[in-house]
């Protein structure tokens, strides 16, 4: 299966997922505040964040397993939560794989089958655990699989009903590198061919960057960034400057005088290379003049592309401190 | 009905998947059954009409119900699978009836089956064959059935309502009054008078009010308070 791009979700497409200020309070402690989201037919939609920051809770209310506090949650329009045919269009593989231990892989996808009425069951429980290479374990207890052989059977699962929409909460986890590699195929192929909108709550930073379109992250119970990953990557390219100094003993130093430059947010000192995060695009002129006149010498100036786990920790950490 | 059916048959196959709490039942029916015409032919005289095989017939089915509905039940919470089922187009009271029909088939089948174990028995050791009479199978077809249900709804409610640590609980909660109540019943106006139909329209009655009950108990169950109650 070769990789495609997800799609962008154009301001054109139908919003399928929507979030309008959704906030739950448990026994008084508010685990979710104010939570919008507008996620358009297509979207590979990635929810990043720590753990305990909301995650299972904004998708339990999406999927209409919580009742909001405030605030509503959409799912092509329906309340999921109230409509038993709205769940028809929706397929979700959750933290555990909703499969039953003691039967096949083929009765328990013969079972989801038909609650989901799925026509002529037989050939398309086949056909799924085929695309999930289970075919020749099918009439094995899923008690016997494997971690990953049951993360693949999960995702076949959820796929069997051909939602429009699919929820899944860290698909590639204990998967090897080669069924990772499957799965993100089949949900990047699942978004640009079929169209089907992804939500992925998920801790791999990688898969992100892999297939997601676009990117939120939840800290603290209330969204601290929400781009897509265009946006996101024009960021990562324009910021941040890698210093790296003639002598290790200057670096305090250099450190010191650069934070005191506008727009700059942290300096981080690796013996003799200091990396420069900022808030805009900082000019390398102003940096080299700067250290000049401080006297300190410079062997390499280079710009500093961000990466997702940077910008995610960044995220995490200042929501904290906010907080 | 095609979702309800679905259901059943499934949970049939976990309960069948299940060999060892199979035969543990089944082995159970038979020691009951084994033990009850001992007792009962062991007074050198013929087994009487108002043996108490519908006290038989009803301990069984509680107790065969008890442990399956423990399975369907808790375990579908323990392991997860539940929050997955609440994502398909199925209600939840679609859910709990289908895994108390599960429930109840093979309880009261093993209930019957050791009410006929108890005859046999009888049948050789006194060389007479005793029929139970008209109220006392329709107590083994229609009140043990309904008892089953009762109590795997109940079951079902509590477990589905509550968390894993009350849940170590409510087993003994719940079987043992209406293990008494039977039994009680069994040693005062139905095990030493003739079981009849006044018996087992009291009994059907109170059946079919309990079960009413957990019916309305059901609309109690929230989704909401499943998933929050996972361990």
């Amino acid at each position: 299966m070769s990789e495609r791009a997800p799609s962008t979700g154009t301001s054109a497409d139908r919003s399928v997922i929507r979030a309008d200020r959704l906030s739950k309070t448990f026994a008084g402690r508010t685990v979710l505040s104010e939570v919008s989201l507008d996620i358009s037919q297509g979207e590979i939609f990635g929810y990043l964040g720590p753990n305990g920051a909301g995650k299972t809770t904004t998708t339990r209310l999406l999927l209409g397993l919580l009742r909001p506090s405030a605030g509503t949650a959409l799912v092509n329009g329906h309340d999921i939560g109230r409509s038993l045919e709205a769940r028809r269009q929706i397929g979700v593989l959750l933290e555990g794989n909703g499969l039953y231990d003691r039967l096949s892989a083929l009765d328990n996808l013969s079972y989801y089958a038909r609650l989901f009425e799925v026509s002529d069951v037989k050939a398309r429980v086949a056909e799924m655990i085929d695309l999930v290479g289970l075919s020749d374990r099918k009439r094995d207890s899923v008690g016997t699989f494997s971690q990953g052989m049951r993360r693949r059977l999960g995702l076949a699962r959820a796929l069997l009903h051909r939602p429009t929409v699919l929820f899944l909460d860290e698909p590639a986890a204990g998967l090897d590198p080669e069924a990772q590699k499957l799965v993100r195929d089949l949900i990047a192929t699942l978004s640009s061919d079929d169209r089907i909108t992804v939500f992925m709550n998920t801790h791999d930073l990688d898969d992100v960057q892999r297939i997601c379109s676009r990117v939120a992250i939840l800290c603290t119970g209330r969204i601290q960034a929400d781009e897509t990953l265009a946006e996101w990557n024009a960021r990562a390219e324009a910021t941040g400057l890698v210093l790296t100094l003639v002598s290790e003993s200057s670096a305090d130093e250099a450190a010191r005088a650069l934070e005191e430059l506008p727009d700059v947010s942290g300096c981080t000192i690796d013996g003799k290379t200091i990396t420069v995060t900022s808030s805009r695009d900082l000019p390398t002129t102003k940096v080299i003049r700067l250290l000049e006149a401080q006297g300190i010498e410079l062997h390499e100036v280079r710009r500093a592309k961000r990466s997702l786990e940077d910008f995610y920790l960044e995220t995490t950490r200042e929501a904290r401190t906010d907080d | 009905m095609t979702r309800l059916r679905s259901i059943v048959v499934k949970e049939l196959k976990e309960i069948l998947a299940n060999r060892y709490s199979v035969l543990v039942s089944a082995a159970l029916s038979l020691f009951f059954g084994v033990m009850f015409a001992i007792q009962a032919t062991g007074r050198g005289s013929p087994i009487p009409q108002q043996m108490p095989i519908f006290l038989l017939s009803s301990i069984v089915g509680l107790f065969i119900s008890y442990t399956f509905a423990s399975q369907l039940f808790y375990r579908e919470k323990l392991s997860g699978t539940i929050e997955t089922l609440l994502c398909s187009p199925i209600s939840l009271r679609t859910l709990w009836a289908g895994k108390v029909i599960a429930v109840v088939l093979p309880a009261s089948l093993l209930a019957l089956a050791a009410s006929l174990v108890t005859i046999v028995i009888g049948a050789v050791r006194t060389g007479h064959v005793t029929i139970p009479s008209g109220p006392v199978i329709c107590h083994i077809l229609l009140v043990v059935p309904l008892f089953n249900a009762t109590l795997a709804g109940l079951f079902g409610f509590a477990q589905m309502l509550l968390g894993m640590r009350e849940n170590r609980l409510i087993g003994i909660l719940f079987f043992i009054p209406l293990f008494a109540a039977l039994y009680g019943f069994g040693l005062g106006p139905a095990g030493h008078a003739t079981y009849g139909w006044s018996s087992f329209l009291i009994l059907g009655a109170i059946a079919v009010a309990l079960l009413g009950l957990v019916g309305v108990l059901s609309r109690f169950l929230s989704r909401e308070r499943i998933v929050t109650t996972l361990p």
